[in-house]
């Protein structure tokens, strides 16, 4: 579905990305590990439009990305959770969610899609005539999700959506989006709370520094001794540790 | 006291529509265009040829309107569209120069045409005004271009209320990135901003034209414009109402007690005072 194939991204001078590859098939939850400053948001940067790419080539079924515009991605049916939720502060709970349905394919089933995303985050519909800016850290995630799902988009980057959450919040958070995958939306989640990331994915990239330097099924690389070491702390490997990092 | 105040909010609702023009490109893109009260005086020129040709000033304004929304869009795409991309700050800086550059040409411009000579737009209509009650006059002019800058300002609010396309341009206001990923072409939000700002200029040319006006005072009125911006709160599209009638009213106080020389005077005074006490402005800003 998402394809990307020997990516180089730069920021001025500054190589930040190296040769990178990197596919998320259709319906699958995949997901992409890594520490602070290792380049998991500037890949997402380079797949939503924002930065452009140097070399490689990035393609959505079969559709050339590289050289498309942020707006003209979202319309290709790619949807992005940015970083640090981004909701429009000064607009309400209700104006936001309508703006993520500002596609034109979507502004027809805005109503429905509007009911499917109070179905699932009921605490929005008892916030919609709030100002998106006075909700909790938790809320603004939940949020920042919907608006994303009412573009009726079927592709979904999340971008470290439990970053500064509660823990009971992010593994709620986390059930939330294993279950918008099961019914039909692909997903690449960028995460550095890697157990709970590992639990709910499919299949998993590892990136360090630039480079994707595993990937494996998620499974597997939960039981991975590098992973192990480096991402989970060696015999915190417990069901315990869903949601308890960061 | 009563007349004064009259011609206050009538003055006033005057420079909250100069202000709305300058607002709206500040609050949206970040973008300070200096060259506004130029662009408007431009604007007025063409009412005086319009006027010549026999046609009123009042009906002038939607054969301005247009015209000066693709004088915008066309200044947009050759001035202001390449630097849509960086930072706010310097957004804030590229403008302001560029702006200033511009609103030189402009000024010079129209003087080599036009001549420095002080000209002014005079149907049959100007200077009469009508009898509320003994010893209460409203000038017409004045009655008629205040409910101008009300509907203008009405049919502006439900554009960004009501329309998708406006409400988007908020979004865009208040977190450009964010909106391209909603889908929103954020560099076409930008454009029709720009166009819509010098095109609510048309207003303003016919009211100033109506007064008198040459090349030289169209930094005069962006200095009304931008005063009442502040006061309103920057980057606050619907702080510009209150705080356009709020100096119209206060210049006319003054004018009744100190005389007409200190008029200018007040307006920076009281931009400076507020400025000090309130640095958010009267009405408050969009919190970053």
């Amino acid at each position: 579905m998402l394809k990307v194939e020997h990516l180089d991204a730069y920021y001025e001078e500054l190589q930040v990305l190296w040769d990178l590859s990197l596919e998320v098939h259709q319906g699958e939850l995949a997901a992409l590990i890594g520490s602070n400053g290792s380049g998991k948001s500037t890949l997402l940067r380079v797949i939503t439009g924002l930065l452009p790419p140097t070399k490689g080539r990035l393609t959505y079924k079969d559709t050339l990305l590289n050289k498309l515009t942020p707006h003209e991605i979202v319309n290709l049916g790619i949807s992005m959770v940015p970083e640090n939720r981004r909701v429009f502060p000064k607009m309400t709970v209700l104006a936001n969610l309508e703006m993520g349905a500002f596609p034109s394919k979507a502004r027809n089933d805005k109503s429905k899609s509007l009911k499917r995303v109070y179905e699932i985050f009921p605490i929005l519909r008892h916030r919609a005539q709030q100002f998106a800016g006075s909700l909790s850290g938790g809320e603004q995630q939940m949020l920042a999700i919907g608006r994303a799902l009412m573009s009726k988009n079927d592709f979904l980057l999340l971008d470290e959506m439990s970053l500064g959450l509660a823990p009971l919040i992010v593994q709620n958070i986390f059930e939330v989006v294993s279950q918008i995958n099961q019914e039909g939306i692909s997903i690449l989640l960028v995460e550095q709370n890697v157990p709970a990331t590992l639990t709910i994915a499919h299949r998993a990239y590892v990136l360090e520094s630039g480079r994707i330097v595993k990937q494996d099924e998620a499974k597997r690389l939960l039981n991975d001794p590098y992973v192990k070491e480096a991402y989970l702390g060696i015999e915190q490997m417990t069901e315990h540790s869903l949601g308890s990092e960061r | 006291m009563l007349q004064t105040l009259a011609y206050g909010i009538l003055n006033g609702l005057l420079y909250s529509i100069i202000a709305l023009g300058i607002s709206l490109v500040f609050g949206v893109m970040r973008y300070l265009n200096i060259a506004h009260g130029s662009l408007i005086i431009l604007g007025s020129y063409g009412s005086l040829y319009l006027f010549r040709l026999g046609v009123d000033p009042f009906i002038s304004i939607p054969i301005l309107m247009p015209s000066l929304f693709l004088a915008g869009i066309l200044l947009f795409k050759l001035l202001y569209s390449n630097f849509v991309s960086l930072v706010e700050g310097l957004r804030i800086q590229k403008s302001l120069l560029i702006s200033f550059g511009l609103m030189l040409v402009i000024d010079n411009g129209a003087t080599m045409i036009w001549t420095s000579d002080e000209k002014s737009i005079t149907p049959y209509y100007s200077g009469m005004s009508f009898e509320v009650f003994r010893g209460f006059h409203v000038p017409l002019i004045g009655l008629a271009g205040g409910i101008l800058a009300i509907i203008v300002t009405l049919a502006l609010h439900l554009f960004f209320s009501r329309t998708y396309f406006g409400k988007s341009v908020i979004a865009v206001s208040q977190d450009p990135e964010a909106a391209s990923l909603m889908g929103v072409n954020v560099k076409r939000a930008f454009l029709v901003s720009f166009g819509l700002s010098v095109c609510l200029g048309a207003i303003p040319s016919v009211l100033v034209g109506l007064q008198a006006f040459s090349p030289s005072v169209g930094i005069q009125w962006f200095n009304k414009g931008i005063i009442v911006v502040m006061l309103g709160g920057l980057g606050n599209i619907y702080g510009v109402f209150p705080a356009g009638l709020f100096l119209g009213i206060v210049e006319a106080i003054s004018v009744f007690f100190f005389g007409a020389p200190y008029r200018e005077i007040t307006g920076l005074v009281i931009f400076v005072l507020v400025l000090i006490l309130f640095p958010k402005g009267l009405f408050g800003r969009i919190p970053e």
